[in-house]
């Protein structure tokens, strides 16, 4: 099964999570996996706005932005990076098979 | 053909293609690469992208038990046409004696699984004992024909 987040905001339970499509919906959204760093608000946003697609669909960026506000931001950014990495690192693990391993010390 | 062992189609998650100047690609390449692997594994464009990310892996894994699956049915083939020359040697030996017959091919499949062996094992014991009853059975009766031979 694929990482989900949940949570109950205002009485109502929701479902976080990327699927393939969302990941590239969330990419063209404006989301750059590199400028994590540089600018974590806005990738935060993104990301967070992305991740409501999979289960969530048609909820307005309004709601979505105020549920945001709300939420306790600690760890938020790498756990929403975690999900949306999910799809992609389950096609690398498939590949990865045959590949030469490595060590780092 | 259908059953026929065939290698999972490989794809780069990098790009690739032996283009080792290519940067990597964006998400959407990634994934659209990946993409007829997974038709091929059965899974269908909807379950690709809507669905749950991790089902590829079931695929994948699916798709191996398969190809172990066929080539045990492969082997098991091979099994019965070896099984079926052989019975066959008799009569197509050179010096075979006339009137010489094949060895009748097997009347019933071989047991596979664990419910079929157990099956064959109780009719071999059955068998076993059956033909321990006979043996003693007539044991008794020579025993008791010699007895009887002593007290003349």
């Amino acid at each position: 099964m694929a990482k989900t987040m949940t949570f109950t905001y205002d009485g109502k339970e929701y479902t976080l999570e990327f699927t393939r499509q969302t990941v590239i919906q969330t990419e063209n959204m404006g989301f750059d996996a590199g400028l994590i760093d540089s600018k974590p608000v806005t990738s935060l946003t993104i990301l967070f706005r992305g991740a409501f697609l999979a289960h969530h669909r048609g909820l307005p960026i309004s709601e979505i932005d105020k549920i945001l506000e709300g939420l306790d931001k600690d760890g938020l950014l790498p756990a929403l990076a975690e999900l949306y990495y999910e799809p992609i690192k389950v096609l690398m693990e498939d590949n990865s098979k045959n590949l030469v391993k490595w060590t780092m010390k | 053909m259908d059953d026929e062992v065939t290698e999972l189609p490989s794809y780069s998650v990098f790009g690739g293609g032996g283009d080792h100047l290519k940067t990597p690609t964006s998400y959407r390449e990634i994934f659209e690469n990946a993409l007829p692997t997974y038709i091929f594994l059965g899974m269908t464009p909807d379950e690709f992208w809507n669905g749950d990310c991790a089902l590829v892996s079931a695929y994948r894994k699916a798709y191996e038990m398969k190809q172990e699956a066929d080539n045990t049915r492969l082997w098991l083939q091979g099994a019965y046409i070896y099984d079926a020359i052989s019975r066959l040697i008799p009569i197509i030996q050179p010096f075979a004696k006339k009137g010489t017959k094949a060895v009748p091919y097997l009347d019933k499949p071989y047991p596979l699984t664990d419910k079929e062996n157990k099956s064959e094992d109780k009719k071999i014991e059955q068998g076993e004992v059956k033909a321990l009853n006979w043996m003693q059975e007539r044991m008794i009766a020579i025993n008791s024909h010699f007895n009887e031979g002593y007290k003349l």
